[in-house]
């Protein structure tokens, strides 16, 4: 079993001096208000107490933290009074993240998050452990968990398939890639660029006699400076101005500071809280509320590029055997693996500013829980034109994208009557603060946003649809960031029809694919909207049946499912993958076929 | 296609009550401490509550319907919203019976199935004979485990 390294120790020793030595403090401090007696300097004596208590209590969970990844298992142990011990299969976890801060790079570091399907959280965090460990862990599950499909599928174990830790085969392979696209794909690059990060760049040791996979480190993808900026530019995070001046409290007078200085500028009164906003007439109180809210979108412009900059900063996409893996980060680094088996939905985001120029972003997710509010961990590709995303997402879900079907218009109606609530509520609401509360006698402005009603319902509408392909289900909708997830059917989960009464009414209906994927909880699930009723019957019938079939089928061939070449890969590569990617005997799309051949043994 | 047992409904319009009378009885409390409500308006208030909740139970029941097909387990149910759900055997991870103190002293049961979803984990059937209940988990985990798969994700 292994140790986490030492230089973790040392950190959390630091964070335990700082906490028992401030805990101490604040109770000797309280000790000394509350007891009547001599005023003894109590915080001089509980300060040094507790911080020695921390520090202990971190060493002593440092030694108590063990893991060991063997026999296809990773086994983990930990707590000083809680012990745990946690076994996890390897073919059980769906990603494996590395995370390095500015202080893990610099000791030369890494956090490792291991994640698997069942649970909420994170299964299991090594922090930290040195970098090459880390990379070696990532390698080492892809090839324990190739190595058990591979197993499976011969049905027999060659030599020393699985057993103890083996290394695989980090060769780089200097690849041209015969569609290398638009600016975005980079055509393969060797990894030197890599050296910093201290990656393996020599060859690693045999694998066994039969290497049926890849297990070359293919470069599929680099995001480019331009696109950086324009991704930056483009994003839009109205929580980073709010959660900065959260957190950081002078900021806010720094914000007052800002509001009555435009306020100013434009002749009106310079204020410093809430209470004085409040009391201003009509007027004023548009036009700090004006200047406010520009302030605002400037700030929320300027904040998000950053962030997002800083967070999408030399992004890369590698192939690696069966899983995707990517880099990203400029202060923070980060690297995930998305196991090309476990994928149950890609999805291609685009937002409504990017979406005008042809760019589009691929989001690639599978059962694990993934951590990042903005998708940043299963994002496959930032930003690139569509016809590349289009074609990455046509090989993840082994899919012809269609065109897509859309609501019928009365499905259009309905929205625009729903959007029409909001400036009704919203001057009904206003009205009665009127009446009740304060005098606003201009509660009516609210119902100018009727105008804009039909024009939200038919954006709404324009932007919705489904298609049921060869493979795959479709579901798009959004305005401003428009989603188009394809969910392969063998991949469907349950299968849900919704219908309110208002649908009911116009005969229409919802119909949702559900999967395992947790990011359809946050981001939303596969569901093609306000469909005709009798179509939504098709879709649900479709769904089931082609999951049955699809399900039996994979079960039938040898070797399960299989990867599918993706573009920026070389058509020729060394194991004699099948370049078609597509073949089947019996002339359907099988879901994430390429053809079964086993390769000869690879160089 | 099944309905419920019939005694369900007896429990939803009880639980209807139920919240009816908190609600009256949190009326009452702001009445007593804050600003005075006639009494007959929170009578009527539960009276209107009451009769909603039954009026919502009598439907739902109405509505509910599930059955066994060949592929998966179909329900249908909802008053406002309607609900079809499918989920197919290969899609089974577990199945609980589960009764609840309440349901108990109705003489009910509930079958709850698990499925990998994010969404539709949980698909409860409420409102159930116990014995019926527990055929129809037994019956449930049979198929489930006649259309095994490796992997259920």
């Amino acid at each position: 079993m292994k140790r986490l390294h030492p230089l973790s120790a040392v950190r959390q020793a630091v964070g335990g001096v700082i906490q028992g030595g401030f805990l101490g403090f604040f109770a000797g401090v309280f000790l000394r208000g509350v007891l009547e007696g001599p005023a003894l300097p109590f915080q001089l004596l509980l300060a040094p107490l507790g911080a020695a208590l921390g520090a202990g209590y971190a060493v002593a969970e440092y030694y108590r933290f063990t893991y060991e990844l063997r026999d296809g298992t990773l086994a983990v142990a930990s707590g000083v009074f809680d012990r745990q011990d946690r076994e996890i299969p390897v073919g059980r976890i769906q990603n494996v993240d590395l995370e390095r801060g500015v202080v893990h790079r610099a000791l030369g570091l890494a956090v490792v998050r291991f994640e698997t399907a069942g649970g909420s959280a994170t299964e299991a965090v090594l922090d930290a452990v040195a970098l090459d460990e880390a990379r070696d862990l990532q390698e080492t599950v892809a090839a324990q968990r190739r190595a058990e499909r591979d197993r499976e599928a011969t049905g027999a174990s060659e030599g020393a398939a699985t057993g103890a830790s083996e290394r695989a085969a980090t060769d780089v392979s200097e690849e041209d890639a015969t569609d290398a696209g638009e600016s975005g794909i980079a055509t393969g690059t060797r990894e030197d660029d890599a050296a910093d990060d201290g990656a393996d760049a020599g060859p690693g040791g045999a694998r066994g006699a039969t290497a049926p996979s890849s297990t070359d480190r293919i470069e599929l993808y680099e995001l480019s400076r331009r696109d950086l900026v324009v991704l930056g530019l483009a994003s839009f995070r109205p929580g980073a101005p709010v959660l900065t001046v959260l957190g950081l409290p002078f900021l806010g007078d720094l914000a007052w500071g800002a509001v009555a200085a435009g306020s100013r500028l434009l002749g009106g009164p310079a204020v410093g809280s809430i209470a004085e906003v409040v009391a201003l007439p009509p007027e004023r109180f548009a036009l700090v509320a004006g200047v406010a809210l520009v302030e605002f979108a400037v700030a929320t412009l300027l904040l998000s590029a950053v962030v997002t900059m800083v967070a999408y900063y030399d992004f890369r996409l590698y192939r690696v055997g069966d899983d995707l893996r990517y880099e990203r980060g400029l202060l923070s680094r980060y690297s995930g693996s998305i196991p090309l088996g476990k994928v149950q939905t890609v999805t291609v985001r685009e937002n409504a500013l990017l979406r005008r120029w042809g760019y589009a972003a691929l989001a690639v997710e599978t059962a694990g829980y993934g951590p990042g509010s903005d998708d940043a961990s299963n994002t496959a590709i930032p930003l690139d034109d569509l016809e590349t995303v289009v074609e990455y997402a046509e090989a993840l879900g082994d899919v012809e994208y269609p065109t897509v079907e859309r609501p019928p218009s009365r499905a259009r109606r309905r929205y625009a009557v729903r959007f029409a609530l909001v400036p009704v509520a919203l001057a009904g609401a206003l009205l009665a603060v009127h009446r009740f509360w304060i005098a606003f006698p201009w509660w009516y402005v609210a119902l100018a946003g009727l105008v804009l009603a039909p024009v939200a319902g038919h954006l709404r509408w324009r932007n919705r649809g489904h298609a049921l392909v060869d493979g795959a289900f479709l579901a798009r909708s959004g305005f401003w960031v428009r989603h188009t997830r394809v969910v392969p059917y063998f991949r469907v989960q349950t299968v849900v029809d919704e219908r309110t009464v208002f649908q009911r009414y116009r005969d229409l209906a919802s119909v949702t694919a559900d999967t395992a994927s947790t990011a359809s909880v946050v981001g939303g699930d596969a569901t093609a909207y306000d469909v005709d009723e009798s179509t939504a019957r098709e879709i649900h019938r479709t769904l089931r049946d082609r999951l049955a079939a699809d399900v039996r089928r994979l079960r039938a061939r040898e070797g399960g499912w299989q990867p599918r070449p993706l573009p920026g890969e070389a058509t020729s590569e060394s194991e004699g993958e099948d370049e078609d990617g597509n073949e089947s005997e019996d002339g359907d799309d099988d879901p994430g076929s390429a053809d079964g051949d086993d390769p000869t043994a690879d160089g | 296609m099944e309905t419920l047992d019939r005694r369900v409904q007896g429990l939803w319009i009880g639980r209807a009550v139920l919240i009816a009378s908190v609600l009256a009885g949190v009326a009452l409390a702001v009445r007593a401490f804050l600003r005075p409500i006639d009494v007959r308006l929170i009578a009527g208030g539960w009276v209107v509550v009451a009769l909603l909740g039954a009026v919502h139970a009598r439907l739902l029941y109405r509505s509910w319907r599930f059955e066994i097909q060949d592929d998966a387990l179909f329900l249908q149910r909802g008053v406002v919203t309607r609900v079809d759900t499918s989920v197919p055997y290969v899609r089974v991870q577990h199945t609980d019976t589960q009764r609840g103190p309440i349901e108990r002293t109705a003489g009910l049961a509930s079958v709850v199935v698990y499925t990998a979803g994010s969404r539709g984990a949980d698909i409860r059937i409420p409102g159930l004979d116990p014995d019926r209940a527990d055929d129809l988990r037994r019956q449930l985990r049979e198929l489930a485990v006649e259309s095994e798969t490796a992997d259920a994700v």
